[in-house]
């Protein structure tokens, strides 16, 4: 190996950076080069400085008042955590679930209910004629719903046959 | 609550001093008096570390109280109480990181070679910031190094000060950084040889 090939692979030599066979030949060359041998000597001191050197500086007076208002003064919590407070709580999210479940299962039964009562309730006969003739007046309407009207028709005709 | 008080090594007669275990559970349970006895305890040896990664003195005492800021907040979820420093550390090389990851960067790369026909040149970019040279006319070899040190690029300087100054193996300092061991050595083999060429005139060798 050449002193200038050495020179470039000596501070990967000094840290083990290097394959064992390139480093095995890095320390023979160095072992019998007096100027590379000067050269590792050199990275050694160099680093040697940096270590004595740097030594700690004194902190600017006041940081410790900068630290105490910031962690005494009282935290905004965005909405973003609040959200997360709430979703990442195992029991409040199984409750709501739960809530809302029952909320969209009672609604839909209810409405459901609501619907059969409303064609239900007609028993009288005066009245039922009344309700057919209206009904079949609304059907003749672009925006009727022919399915439940069709529906009611033919519930109001069955109470009309009963009470004849 | 219970509080273990263990007294330092001073005779009978002197004040008995809290060990760090306890302060951080004070700490923990929101004791401002205690998270200020461990800022007395830790804040200049903190300021260093941060200072010599940022060396501006304005960024690095903004920068500390920030670290303060964030551990004092973040206590609660130390689990190993006697390794206090050593987070506090690592929280404040994250932050430093952080910092230097939201500065404008560089437009030209500084450590890439040039490529021509004949061959790689390596880059040589005149040095504006007043070079170790300079520092030498007055005669002050802190300056020297303190200069050269801090002409080093980010992440050269980052292994230096973790290695070299806070005397931190490449094994610690890759899990602090989360990259390879081999990424570690590289770097700090490249600011060695970035050191030497710069200090390497001004050492005796013997």
């Amino acid at each position: 190996m050449r002193c200038e090939q050495i020179d470039e692979l000596i501070s990967d030599y000094s840290v083990g950076n290097l394959p064992r066979r390139v480093e095995e030949r890095v320390r023979e060359h160095v072992s019998t080069c007096r100027a590379c041998a000067v050269e590792m000597e050199r990275l050694e001191l160099v680093m040697s400085a940096v270590e004595e050197e740097m030594t700690p500086v004194e902190p600017p007076v006041g940081l410790w008042n900068g630290v105490y208002n910031r962690i005494s003064s009282p935290k905004r919590e965005s909405v973003r955590d609040r959200v997360g407070r709430v979703l990442l709580r195992p029991r409040k999210v199984l409750s709501f679930g739960i809530g809302l479940a029952t909320l969209a299962i009672v609604a839909f039964l209810g409405v459901s209910e609501h619907r059969q009562q409303v064609v239900a309730t007609v028993s009288d006969p005066a009245a039922i004629e009344y309700v057919q003739s209206h009904l079949s007046v609304a059907a003749g309407d672009v925006f009727a719903d022919r399915v439940s009207l069709g529906f009611a028709v033919s519930l109001s005709a069955e109470e009309t046959r009963d009470q004849l | 609550m219970q509080h273990e008080i263990v007294k330092s090594g001073r005779s009978t007669d002197g004040p008995v001093e809290l060990v760090d275990v306890d302060l951080v559970r004070r700490t923990k349970s929101g004791d401002v008096k205690a998270f200020e006895e461990l800022f007395n305890r830790y804040h200049k040896r903190v300021y260093n570390i941060v200072y010599r990664l940022i060396p501006d003195e304005t960024d690095a005492a903004d920068l500390t109280q920030d670290v303060f800021v964030k551990v004092f907040n973040s206590i609660g979820k130390l689990r190993a109480e006697e390794a206090f420093f050593t987070w506090v550390r690592m929280v404040a090389v994250n932050i430093c990181r952080d910092f230097i990851r939201r500065k404008p960067p560089r437009t030209d790369s500084l450590d890439a070679a040039v490529q021509f026909e004949e061959g790689e040149v390596r880059r040589e970019l005149p040095d504006t910031s007043g070079g170790p040279e300079e520092a030498l006319l007055d005669g002050d070899r802190k300056d020297v190094v303190r200069r050269a040190v801090k002409s080093l690029s980010d992440e050269h300087r980052v292994v230096v000060v973790l290695h070299h100054l806070e005397g931190l193996e490449v094994a610690e300092i890759a899990k602090m950084l989360g990259c390879p061991v081999g990424t570690v050595k590289s770097r700090l083999a490249r600011a060695r040889d970035d050191l030497r060429r710069k200090l390497g005139p001004y050492v005796d060798v013997g």
